[in-house]
């Protein structure tokens, strides 16, 4: 098979695809100045590496085959645990985010404990149906979240000064695509880091055969646990981002089934099994969602996602990556 | 410290099993010592594959345990029984259909001996058991691609890879030509002669009896004859599951 | 009053049941997770909206009609779903969950979020017995839905293609071999439930509000009933409509119509988790 010998080949780089990743690289670094700064354009492609972000940490569920339909439990976790810490703790947002990560992660770990035995769509149910819980409960105990009123005037990123230098996340689109960039690169080249280490590859062969990895000495339980865990690390992450971005959280806003699914359309589109896939898909869609579609339709706009899941998985079910692979490896031999 | 010699391999202590109520396995006793090779007999469906799948901690049995190498491993999870030093190969062969074949061997070798050698040093060792099953020209193929002998000869470099002292085969030589089951035999013989016990099922009784130094016949829930292979092939009890219903 | 609670809970019970037949018969026959189930009640839903709205139709005209797009609808959704790589019964879910963004969306843009509700034509009739509310829409609801629910019951135990339906829920490769045409049993399924679904969707409209975001409730409560009682079980259907319209009225009568959602989802969790079987009998055998 093609692909299969490009995915060899690629990993000794060739010098296109160095010359590719060098000149994206540049693109978005540059980003900002090419587009007008701190417009539409720049805006539209911070989110879209948020939203990258936000697929990778699905796409680690989905490496070990774990395909979740409710990662907005997490998000709406990390929102709500950063947005409450801020508003009754007076912490730094930089501080909080991490804390409603380790919320969102608490979570994962009782997706671990109770889906422990579920694969395939029965988990995927169980994922989806697993989101009302905390909506329910947030929206109800209204005496410590504002039940669906929301939690508002959450302060936004606080700014950092190096040297003489004030970078303003809350200000500046600039500075915040800048710290998204930096962010995206971060995790990306992590999460290359982890899938070819030994750990990678037992998620891996969790997801293509779980019995046969069992007895060849993978610790099934334990790698689901720690997937589970750093999949809704992330997520939470996200969420708390997100809710400093926006400056108010409620409950229909971080717990809707589009934040479930914006992370798994992206990764399908942009390849499952590449590390790279999630972010690609992100890059290329959402953009493509919020300029383009978003202006022809104004409501309802995010039908596009729905028909690009249901193209990619009748024509292309390995997604874009693959395919982009597969023409790389053509044309630099 | 000399009245506690080395205890036996295996010993399974009065194994039962069911499914749904229906009993399939009943008080299954053996004790298997080192370096022996025990062949499992009988008709399909008598739980063969099911007491390797109790013996490996895919399945717990109701009653009995399972004593090796002197400790009770009965219900622990799989991946910790593999790391103590029993590996299986599957009946229904279970490949990583989108690693390569040498991928699969190196998985093995990664997670299930308990010592990790140098990178380099686990390419050679996992070409070298490739080369032992005779798949070493298929190393870069993918585990979906191999015809169904490869993969039985995979799972076995699968299985050896994570440097067992017991190894279970489950249906090695099913669908084998009989050159192919001669290399079996001379395989199967060399490992016992580099230190492992095995114990396998087959209904290739041209494999199991020249190897095998007991033969363990299961008929109907229960172990109807343990011995010498001739012995047990002429017991009676074999006999009528096998040749007939021929009622005593 | 607990009579009134008892009849609210039995027309919700069938009606719900009514749901989930399509769904269990699709997911029996052809292993199609059709997460989509909920968006199809609410198309329907609108169209008898409209349909009612601005021609003014009764719904002995509307019934049909929406009958008749259903089930066009579901053999184009069999058509789109037989293609689907395997493993099947996931990617149908992520497929029919990429539908379910779809037509949330495109029904966002023709419909837009307002609530809409069939107004009932006249006001609750009232039963002579004077503490008890039925309503002309109760009435509908328990006497179509029963309706339904025994015509397909009886068309499963009694007909010849029944039983060849059920042979296929069972195991669909022994029933290719004794001769069923498998693939007709696909579009049977699809097609059965396209008309259940239509015949659902109006008499969803005038119990509850139709919101484009409101279908993917109505699917969950088809997958709860449908692990409940077992693909493709018409009875189990029914009594666990019964249970769950029971369950659902008495968490809204005690703790408030707040914590209705989480009743549902907590059943759904419980449910996959106790009753895997549930979901296809054929999982259940092959597992190891």
């Amino acid at each position: 098979m093609g692909e299969d010998k490009a995915m060899k080949r690629v990993r000794t780089p060739t010098r296109l695809s160095v010359a590719l990743l060098s000149a994206g690289f540049l693109l978005f670094l540059g980003w900002p100045w090419l587009t007008a700064r701190g417009g539409i354009h720049c805006q539209a492609m911070s989110m879209a590496l948020f939203h990258g972000c936000l697929a990778l940490a699905w796409n680690i569920c989905s490496m070990m085959g774990a395909v979740s339909l409710g990662h907005t439990a997490f998000f709406g976790l990390g929102a709500y645990g950063s947005a409450l810490l801020c508003h009754y703790g007076h912490l730094n947002p930089f501080l909080t985010i991490p804390l409603g990560g380790i919320l969102g992660a608490f979570y994962g770990v009782l997706w671990h404990i109770a889906f422990g035995k579920l694969r395939g769509a029965p988990f995927a149910l169980a994922s989806l149906a697993s989101v009302e819980i905390p909506k329910v409960i947030i929206d109800n105990w209204e005496s410590f979240t504002f039940g669906s009123l929301g939690v508002v005037g959450i302060p936004p990123l606080s700014p950092i000064r190096v040297g003489s230098f004030m970078l303003d996340f809350g200000e500046n689109p600039v500075h915040l695509y800048h710290l998204f960039l930096v962010g995206t690169l971060f995790l990306c080249l992590l999460y290359r880091q982890a899938l070819r280490s030994r750990w990678g590859w037992a998620v891996r062969t969790i997801r293509e055969d779980e019995t046969a990895a069992a007895s060849l000495g993978v610790n099934v339980r334990r790698t689901r646990l720690q997937v589970f865990i750093c999949s809704a690390f992330l997520t939470g992450i996200c969420g708390g981002v997100y809710a400093h971005l926006m400056g108010l959280v409620e409950p229909a806003l971080v717990f809707s089934l589009h934040i479930s699914a914006l992370p798994l359309v992206l990764s399908i589109f942009g390849g499952r099994f590449q590390w790279y896939g999630p972010l690609l898909g992100a890059v290329v869609l959402y953009p493509l969602d919020q300029v383009v579609f978003r202006s022809l339709f104004p409501v309802g706009h995010s039908a596009l996602y729905g028909f690009v899941v249901i193209l990619t998985l009748m024509l292309f079910p390995q997604g874009m990556g693959a395919w982009l692979q597969k023409r790389l490896h053509l044309a630099s031999s | 410290m000399a009245a506690e010699a080395t205890p036996p391999c295996l010993e399974l202590k009065g194994i039962s099993f069911g499914f749904h109520g229906r009993p399939l396995l009943e008080d299954i006793t053996l004790t298997v010592g080192h370096q022996e090779i025990v062949s499992f007999i009988g008709p399909n469906g008598v739980g063969k594959t099911t007491l390797f799948n109790i013996i490996c901690g895919l399945a717990a049995p109701l009653k009995g345990s399972v004593i090796y190498r002197g400790v009770d491993i009965t219900g622990r999870e799989p991946h910790t029984i593999c790391r103590m030093g029993i590996a299986r190969t599957f009946q229904i062969p279970r490949p990583f259909p989108q690693m390569t074949v040498l991928e699969n061997v190196l998985v093995g070798i990664w997670f299930g001996a308990e010592e990790a050698g140098k990178p380099d040093g686990e390419r050679q060792e996992a070409l070298r058991l490739l080369d032992l099953v005779g798949l070493r020209h298929k190393a870069e193929e993918r585990g979906r691609e191999l015809t169904l002998s490869e993969l039985r000869r995979l799972e076995v470099a699968r299985a050896l890879a994570t440097k067992p002292r017991l190894l279970l085969l489950d249906e090695v030589a099913a669908g084998l030509s009989p050159q192919a089951i001669r290399e079996a035999v001379e395989l199967i013989k060399s490992l016992r002669d580099g230190g492992l016990t095995l114990l396998i099922i087959d209904h290739f009784l041209t494999l199991t009896c020249q190897v095998s130094d007991r033969l363990v016949a299961l008929c109907e829930r229960k172990m109807t004859a343990v011995g010498k292979p001739a012995e047990v092939l002429n017991s009676p009890e074999v006999m009528r599951a096998y040749l007939g219903r021929g009622d005593a | 009053m607990m009579l009134q609670f008892l009849v609210n809970a039995t027309t919700l019970g069938a009606f719900y049941a009514l749901v989930a037949i399509g769904f269990s018969l699709i997911l029996g026959v052809t292993h199609a997770f059709n997460l989509a189930h909920g968006e199809m009640l609410l198309l329907s839903g609108y169209l008898a909206y409209f349909l009612g709205k601005h021609f003014g139709a009764p719904l002995l005209l509307i019934l049909p009609v929406s009958m008749l797009t259903m089930l066009f609808a579901a053999l184009c959704l069999e058509r789109l779903l037989r293609r689907v790589p395997e493993p099947h019964e996931l990617n149908t879910l992520v497929i029919t969950f990429g539908l379910v963004l779809l037509l949330q969306n495109a029904m966002l843009m023709a419909f837009s979020a307002n609530y809409r509700i069939v107004a009932p034509e006249t006001g609750p009739g009232q039963t002579p017995s004077s503490t008890l509310f039925l309503s002309e829409t109760q009435v509908l609801i328990l006497g179509l839905s029963l309706a339904a629910t025994g015509a397909v019951f009886l068309l499963l135990k009694r007909s010849f293609l029944g039983k060849a339906l059920r042979a296929t829920i069972q195991d669909g490769e022994a029933a290719r071999l004794a001769g069923i045409n498998v693939k007709h049993m696909h579009l049977l399924a699809f097609g059965l439930g396209g008309l259940l679904v239509g015949t659902a969707g109006p008499l969803y409209a005038r119990t509850a509000y139709l919101h484009p975001f409101g279908g993917m409730e109505a699917t969950l409560i088809a997958v709860i009933l449908t692990i409940f009682a077992g693909v493709g079980r018409i009875r189990g259907l029914l009594i666990g409509g019964w249970i769950l319209g029971l369950v659902e009225s008495g968490t809204v009568l005690l703790l408030g119509t707040n914590w209705r959602e989480l009743a549902s989802s907590l059943i759904l969790i419980a449910l996959l988790l106790l009753r895997p079987e549930g979901l296809l009998p054929k999982w259940a055998k092959t597992r190891p």
